[in-house]
């Protein structure tokens, strides 16, 4: 069905974004494509259905789809194609959705077939309710979960013969990971559909496909059935894949801190509402010098808001936070410079909190200088020795935040929290945009700057494998309410609570 | 449900803004040195002749009375009574009124599509030769003051190509639709500007929405460009441009005045440069308040606008 030839792709200064890449997927066939970001998956996705990014350019090689050259085919052909043959699911399906149309009309303008019956089949068969109330709704009336399902109805309603995910498990959580997945088996399985499907989540991979491609710097280096590649690489990379990604069983053994220490933060009673709806419930916990704490939950349980509330960018409604028994003013307004600089927060995606235009060596060693008091040249050197202690060359300083990788980012704003001498530090879901051996390189910088720095630090995350690497106690937090709270071992091992059964059970499903 | 407390929460907004426009407007024509009774009366009045003209204008009672009387007088559409001419201001000031709004709205119909046009397609091919063009174009446009622009306009189409009247006078008697033609050039004089203006706006606008997730998804998903762009594009790039046209509404009502003075158009800037020479204060409150109520009912519709094409902000606004 799929057949690409020695297919060469460029970026503008000529390097070489996929290498002479030969592959091909028979009708109905699973083929998992995994590597790195920056290995070339989604340009090699995105290819297939004719599609080219600007600033990449096809030097040779041609791929074809059901005999069609679709590199050279006209935009009509290209068209049919996307709906008909071969339909492409772009990262982070819901934000794919219109949100100006109604579910209705998602679907019926990608089918041939607009009648209601048609309609419904198509809600009904990836478990949507195909009812008219649903139908007139918007995308952001929609459940997270059926938003997923909704960008996989829409395009299923062309009736495609094959279906290029890119990245669908990405950013999601235990039990919304699972409910992705089941769809997409159900749908392959029940349509015969050929599946290309772009991931470097393993798990994932093992399940889904029958054939596995690894991608590194637009070369595949392994190539075979899925299970014999899992079980038995044969490339080095590969087989720095398989050790980097979680086992939760052999993790579980590894030495934790005891919570000794003096209490760094204490939560008590903190409850917030955002837009009337009551967000944090009541909520305490504590935090001791050169432990960690996981903050575990589903997608909108109040992980956020609670950081949010720690750092003190939202005011709680009542409740309070304190710092080695001082209280914290509850909005940051309020808060002098020297309690700001002491609870630094490590965001999701440092993108957007580090200043585009600014080199990063100057955005660590500003917050040096307003937050200690530096001099200018007290502020450079200390920026280059926490580069230095991050594991980045002193060389990165001069370079802008774009011109780093995900994961060199997230090593540049933990020096940057460093830099402001921060006691505690919130990692808001650090690794989640990351590739699994960079986030495990992350992961372990963190544990090593705890145990030097003796950080308290508070892990919000919804991946196991995080806090089961990372983390000494765990709490658990549903619908703005602690449910459960002990050591790893407890938590992970014995889980009381049905929210965190669900969330444990989802992510035993990967090991 | 909550689309209509939203709609009752602007009206609200607009009327305290209404009422702040007011206030500085009354109090602006206090500060000023003359009033009513100096301007009605000749230079050579006594000092008695001014206390006796202000008791009859009822000017000798206290500030606050005289603003709440004024205040409430306009909820009626009263705007009280020239001094100088003893003649409603409403009077005074319907007929211009009417030929700048005439102007306004043409020019408006003619703005807006041809912005949205240009804005399309340039932001749609940025970086192609059409985009390049239109860019250097309007940045021209945008730079050169309007009284040459509408200089040159009545060289080349009334002097060297005669074909329309460099002079827009209506017919005696009559309004500028009695001779359409009159309007053409002072609208293309504003629409030069206008639309290079909103052009710019537009394109940036559309060059946003289409890097959004769910526009490449659109295309990728195999839609024809027609639909990707009037369907999933343009709903995406409207609320920047809703509010771009409401802020060019109140800047041609407020601009209007070079253009008109060039081409003599009976508008309501020929009324203002009149009443600001013979201190008729009364004239200029009543045209400031009812320029600051259109122009914020042009805000509240472009905001309902924008809230009728988008449904997240219809669930969001409380």
């Amino acid at each position: 069905m799929i057949a690409i030839e020695g297919l060469r792709i460029e970026d503008a200064s000529g390097a070489a974004v996929l290498a002479d890449l030969t592959l091909s997927v028979a009708e109905g066939e699973r083929v998992g494509v995994v590597g790195e970001s920056g290995a070339g998956k989604t340009t090699l996705g995105l290819a297939l259905v004719g599609a080219v990014r600007p600033g990449l350019r096809v030097v040779r090689g041609q791929v074809r789809v059901a005999g069609q050259d679709v590199l050279r085919a006209s935009p009509a052909d290209i068209r049919r194609l996307r709906r008909r043959v071969l339909a492409y699911l772009p990262q982070d399906p819901p934000s794919a959705l219109t949100p100006t149309l109604r579910v209705e009309r998602q679907i019926t303008e990608l089918s041939a077939d607009r009648s209601d019956a048609a309609v419904a089949r198509t809600l009904t068969e990836v478990g949507l309710p195909g009812d008219r109330p649903f139908r007139r709704r918007y995308p952001h009336q929609l459940s997270g979960g059926q938003q997923q399902r909704l960008a996989l109805a829409r395009l299923m309603a062309g009736d495609p013969r094959g279906l290029i995910l890119d990245e669908p498990t990405t950013g999601l959580d235990g039990p919304m990971r699972r409910l992705v997945l089941d769809q997409l088996e159900h749908l392959a399985a029940h349509r015969g559909l050929a599946l290309v499907f772009i991931t470097h989540d393993l798990d994932a991979a093992a399940r889904m496909t029958d054939r596995l491609v690894v991608l590194r710097g637009g070369v595949v280096v392994e190539h075979g059935p899925t299970d014999q590649v899992l079980r038995a690489p044969s490339a080095p990379y590969t087989r720095e894949l398989l050790a980097a990604a979680p086992d939760l069983r052999v993790e579980l053994d590894r030495r934790t801190t005891k919570p000794v220490g003096r209490v760094a933060l204490e939560v008590s009673g903190l409850t917030a509402s955002r837009g009337g709806r009551v967000v944090l419930d009541d909520v305490s916990l504590r935090l001791h010098e050169g432990e960690s704490l996981a903050l575990l939950g589903t997608s909108g349980c109040g992980k956020t808001t609670l950081a949010r509330c720690v750092t003190g960018v939202l005011r709680p409604d009542s409740g309070r936070v304190s710092l080695f028994g001082e209280a914290l003013e509850p909005g940051l307004r309020c808060r002098p410079v020297d309690q700001r600089r002491r609870v630094q927060l490590i965001p999701q995606d440092s993108t957007g909190s580090l200043n585009p235009r600014r080199p990063v060596g100057g955005a660590i060693a500003r917050v040096a200088r307003i937050a200690r008091r530096m001099t200018p040249d007290q502020a450079r050197a200390e920026a280059h020795r926490l580069l230095g202690l991050v594991g980045l060359p002193e060389e990165l300083a001069t370079r802008l935040p774009r011109e780093l990788s995900g994961g060199q980012r997230q090593r540049v704003a933990i020096a940057r929290a460093l830099a402001a001498g921060a006691d505690v530090l919130l990692c808001d879901e650090i690794t989640s945009s990351l590739d699994v051996r960079v986030a495990a390189s992350v992961l372990a910088l963190l544990d090593r700057l705890r145990r030097e720095l003796d950080l308290a630090v508070l892990v919000i995350t919804h991946d196991l494998a995080v806090i089961a690497r990372n983390a000494d106690r765990v709490v658990v937090l549903s619908e703005g309410k602690v449910v459960e709270e002990g050591s790893v071992a407890e938590v992970l091992g014995r889980p009381e609570h049905p929210t965190t059964r669900t969330l444990v059970d989802a992510g035993a499903q990967r090991a | 449900m909550t689309a209509l407390k939203f709609l009752a929460r602007r009206v609200a907004a607009t009327a305290a803004t209404l009422f702040a426009v007011a206030v500085v407007l009354f109090a602006a024509s206090e500060v000023l040195p003359g009033d009513a009774a100096t301007a009605s009366l000749d230079p050579d009045a006594t000092l008695e002749d001014v206390a006796r003209e202000r008791a009859a204008l009822g000017l000798d009672r206290p500030w606050p009375v005289r603003f709440a009387e004024w205040a409430f007088a306009a909820l009626r559409l009263d705007l009280g009574t020239s001094a100088v001419s003893r003649q409603p201001v409403v009077e005074i000031v319907a007929e211009p009124l009417g030929a700048t709004a005439l102007l306004v709205g043409v020019t408006a119909a003619v703005t807006v599509p041809l912005a949205m046009a240009v804005g399309l397609i340039s932001g749609l091919r940025r970086g192609g030769r059409a985009d390049r063009a239109l860019s250097a174009f309007s940045v021209v446009a945008v730079s050169i003051p309007q009284f040459v622009t509408a200089g040159l306009l009545v060289l080349v189409f009334a002097d060297l190509v005669p074909v329309l009247p460099a002079i827009s006078l209506p017919p005696l008697g009559g309004t500028p639709l009695d001779r359409p033609e009159v309007l053409v050039l002072p609208v293309a004089a504003l629409t030069l500007f206008g639309a290079s203006w909103a052009g710019r706006i537009v394109r940036a606008a559309v060059i946003d929405a289409d890097g959004m997730p769910h526009v490449e998804a659109a295309r990728l998903a195999g839609l024809p460009e027609r639909v990707v762009v009037f369907r999933h594009l343009l709903p995406a790039a409207l609320p920047p441009c809703a509010h771009t046209f409401a802020w060019l509404l109140s800047g041609l009502f407020g601009g209007t005045a070079v253009v008109e003075i060039v081409f003599n158009y009976p508008g309501l800037s020929q009324t203002l440069v009149a009443a600001v020479r013979k201190h008729d204060t009364a004239v200029l409150e009543g045209v400031g308040l009812l320029l600051a109520a259109i122009i914020l009912v042009s805000f509240v519709l472009a905001d309902l606008l924008v809230m009728a094409v988008d449904p997240r902000l219809r669930a969001a606004a409380r």
